[in-house]
């Protein structure tokens, strides 16, 4: 392939690239940003890394207190 | 008809014709995303309160590698962590106790990528080998008698990823391409070609219709691919710099990216655009890791200033800062149940927050 016939490929990818864009259906940002919203808030009761843990203990990384001596 | 197919092969199909048609299109699409951009993220979550002190502690430190630490991956068990390093090794820990239950020595430095298997039997590793090696984990057997190298690019491997089962595994290369192998046979199923620079970072849509993954690299470009077709569906511009991460919203309509020029972002599918940037002035190094609570509200930033910056993701604030560790930041990750959060850093140690 010659340099001008790869130029053309290139181009003709970019302008395939740009149509097949210039097709898909978009919604506007108000509603999906509402999407997020409501997806935090419906997964907010079990986010333990934002409301911790029931009990503390129920921590398994947490270092178990109490007998150190053995 | 005839005339459209004179069209096409004939006045249209000339560079010019094609630039043309391109920069028409580009104008068009940006109208197109301008028109839709109704609303700030701001003005909708306004009224959200604002997140009280939440407490995320050093829980354990995971120290074993003599490089830097490159990469991690949770298992899907919650438990187990793979991490690979500058130095060769992958370590799989356990991480409730800290200890470490398999070590495989890499032919290469540099393994800068390592993935779990969703079933917990195996993990897969490389970097300058160029390759994608799988390793069966068995208590019995070192790991590395049964290894196997899946995957081929012509540069170093950057990152990889299971799909839903232990059978196909997805890599991203500095080659500028993404592919999806058969771990089996080693087979190519498809490549994923698109990116103008070293693919850094991919990952997978949690939406079950998905069929998508993402990826992030070196061209400032987060591509979003379909995995059967091998096309590029949809591509996000805006960093000023290289992006080295991306990870999907847990719904999988928006992801998130971290990059070298300091801000993370937020993308959505399906407004096409991006819906909200993450950044201070005062932060100035780049971002190289990203991950999301699973509730979605927070993002997890790890930096080359050492520190994880934590983004409330509704508002767009800072929430926390972590002073993690005493070099950069290079990898994190949510454990699958939201309980933990694993760094990863080039001071030799892996810690876990909760």
């Amino acid at each position: 392939m010659n340099k001008f016939q790869e130029g053309l490929q290139q181009q003709r990818k970019v302008a395939e690239q740009l149509r097949l864009e210039a097709a898909i259906p978009r919604v506007r940002v108000s509603e999906c940003v509402r999407d997020i919203k409501k997806y935090c808030e419906q997964n907010a009761e079990d986010d333990v890394l934002i409301r911790g843990f029931p009990r503390p203990g129920d921590n398994p990384f947490k270092e178990k207190g109490g007998c150190a001596i053995l | 008809m005839a005339t459209e197919a004179l069209r096409i092969d004939g006045s249209q199909d000339t560079v010019d014709a094609l630039s043309a048609e391109a920069a028409n299109l580009k104008k068009k699409l940006e109208e197109e995303k301008a028109k839709l951009a109704d609303m700030d993220m701001g003005e909708v979550t306004k009224k959200i309160e604002n997140m009280t002190q939440f407490n995320m502690k050093a829980r354990k430190v995971l120290k074993g590698h003599h490089g830097k630490v490159l990469c991690m991956d949770w298992s899907k068990d919650k438990r187990h962590i793979v991490s690979s390093s500058q130095d060769g090794k992958m370590l799989v820990w356990d991480a409730f106790t800290t200890n470490k239950e398999h070590a495989v020595t890499m032919p290469t430095t540099w393994v800068m990528a390592c993935s779990y298997g969703p079933t917990g039997d195996v993990v897969a590793c490389g970097g300058l080998d160029n390759k994608c090696t799988i390793y069966p984990l068995c208590m019995d057997d070192d790991p590395a008698t049964k290894k196997r190298a899946v995957a081929t690019h012509t540069s170093y491997l950057s990152c990889c990823t299971f799909t839903t089962s232990d059978k196909q595994i997805l890599t991203g290369s500095g080659d500028s391409t993404c592919a999806l192998w058969d771990v089996e046979s080693g087979q190519l199923i498809q490549s994923f070609h698109g990116h103008a620079g070293d693919v850094m970072s991919i990952d997978l849509s949690p939406s079950e219709t998905g069929n998508m993954f993402v990826s992030g690299g070196c061209d400032k470009v987060a591509n979003v691919w379909d995995m059967r077709t091998g096309e590029c569906v949809q591509m996000f511009e805006g960093h000023d710099s290289d992006i080295n991460s991306v990870r999907f919203y847990p719904s999988g309509d928006a992801f998130a990216t971290g990059s070298d020029d300091a801000t993370c972002r937020l993308f959505d599918l399906r407004a096409d655009r991006e819906v909200n940037c993450y950044k201070k002035e005062s932060l100035i190094f780049g971002c190289n890791s990203v991950d999301f609570s699973v509730s979605g509200r927070l993002l997890f930033g790890g930096y080359n200033d050492y520190t994880v910056n934590i983004w409330d993701v509704l508002k767009g604030h800072r929430v926390s800062i972590l002073y993690a560790h005493e070099n950069r930041v290079s990898c994190l990750g949510v454990s699958p149940d939201g309980t933990a959060l694993c760094t990863g850093s080039w001071d030799y140690t892996l810690k876990i927050w909760a």
